[in-house]
């Protein structure tokens, strides 16, 4: 006998994670000199959403082939979220500075394969854990629920996409979470059905 | 056999070269007030240390910091209790974007339930307040 109690839906706007780490990219290349704090930036933001086993490496392996390039300022300006202007003052004189093969503009940069993925997993990863959040007990949400213990992966066979959160399961071994994501250019839409078997 | 190691000891002690005399200025010059006194070495380090952090200027920089944010749509909103959902209409990814960046301005980390618990302007200017490594 199974029993619904739950179900959490989000819907994400990509664009923002993109200009969130088109400005992680500016941050490190800013903080370049000073190596102790250069991924410090991406690292606080990916390994608040990202498990770090299964989620983390994936992501940083394709930023690792982002990191080399810089957006124009002007570019940067128009993405939204934080434009501080002192920041684009420094990054107008690091495009100075830097080779032209290296200056990309956003077109450009959302072409490239590496990014595209970045943008993905981050996008898809937040989707899904936003309507986890919202199908769990209150008192979890408050202290106990963290993003970065969940993950997703995908049944080898079929594709079909598995939400698998240790700790919780450990605890609560008679739920089961039902998911399913959907795509549509900029938009990423998660649907979470939260499902107790009693036994 | 201590004599003559303490005999050296001394020969070595004598070569040493004499202290330095204090450095000078040797230019001629009008006598002038304030006079202008002779440059002594300093055998005391003075390392100076930051302003204190004051709540006024903790709320000064949250403030500016989110007048910087383009996702606010009302900016006039932005004051000491505002609530980042109900007045700001900010949502939790804009939540954890401001978080960071205050991480960022003020050189602190903020562990991830205490930054689910910060709703309010003044929620954020306390808990910089209690962080005693707050820069």
């Amino acid at each position: 006998m199974s029993r619904i109690i739950a179900i959490g839906t989000d819907l994400v706007f990509k664009p923002r994670f993109e200009a969130i780490l088109l400005r992680t990219l500016i941050k490190q290349k800013i903080n370049a000199n000073n190596s102790s704090s250069s991924n410090q930036h991406i690292l606080r933001f990916s390994s608040r959403i990202l498990h770090p086993l299964q989620e983390l490496p994936i992501f940083l392996k394709y930023y690792n082939g982002i990191q080399n390039f810089i957006v124009s300022p002007s570019a940067v300006a128009s993405q939204g979220g934080f434009t501080n202007s002192a920041m684009i003052k420094m990054l107008s004189s690091l495009n100075a500075n830097m080779d032209n093969e290296f200056v990309r503009s956003i077109e450009q940069m959302r072409e490239d394969t590496n990014f595209k993925h970045c943008v993905s997993l981050l996008s898809t990863s937040w989707c899904l854990k936003e309507a986890l959040y919202k199908v769990l007990d209150p008192n979890f949400q408050k202290s106990g629920f963290n993003f970065k213990d969940w993950y997703k992966i995908n049944d080898l066979d079929t594709g079909k996409p598995i939400l698998i959160g240790e700790t919780y399961t450990s605890k609560h071994a008679n739920e089961e979470f039902l998911i399913s994501l959907s795509h549509d250019g900029d938009y990423v839409y998660s649907v979470v059905l939260r499902q107790k078997y009693n036994l | 056999m201590l004599r003559s190691s303490l005999v050296r000891f001394a020969r070595v002690g004598a070569t040493r070269a004499p202290l330095k005399a204090p450095l000078t200025v040797s230019a001629k010059v009008p006598l002038s007030f304030p006079l202008k006194v002779p440059i002594l070495y300093s055998y005391h380090r003075m390392y100076s240390s930051a302003p204190a952090l004051t709540r006024e200027i903790i709320t000064e920089r949250i403030l500016e910091l989110l007048e910087d944010y383009d996702n606010i749509k009302l900016p006039e909103k932005i004051s000491v209790n505002a609530n980042f959902k109900k007045d700001l209409g900010l949502d939790s990814l804009d939540q954890v974007e401001i978080i960071m960046e205050i991480e960022n301005e003020f050189s602190i980390i903020i562990p991830d339930d205490k930054a689910d618990e910060i709703n309010t302007v003044k929620d954020a200017i306390d808990l910089i307040e209690a962080q005693p490594d707050a820069v």
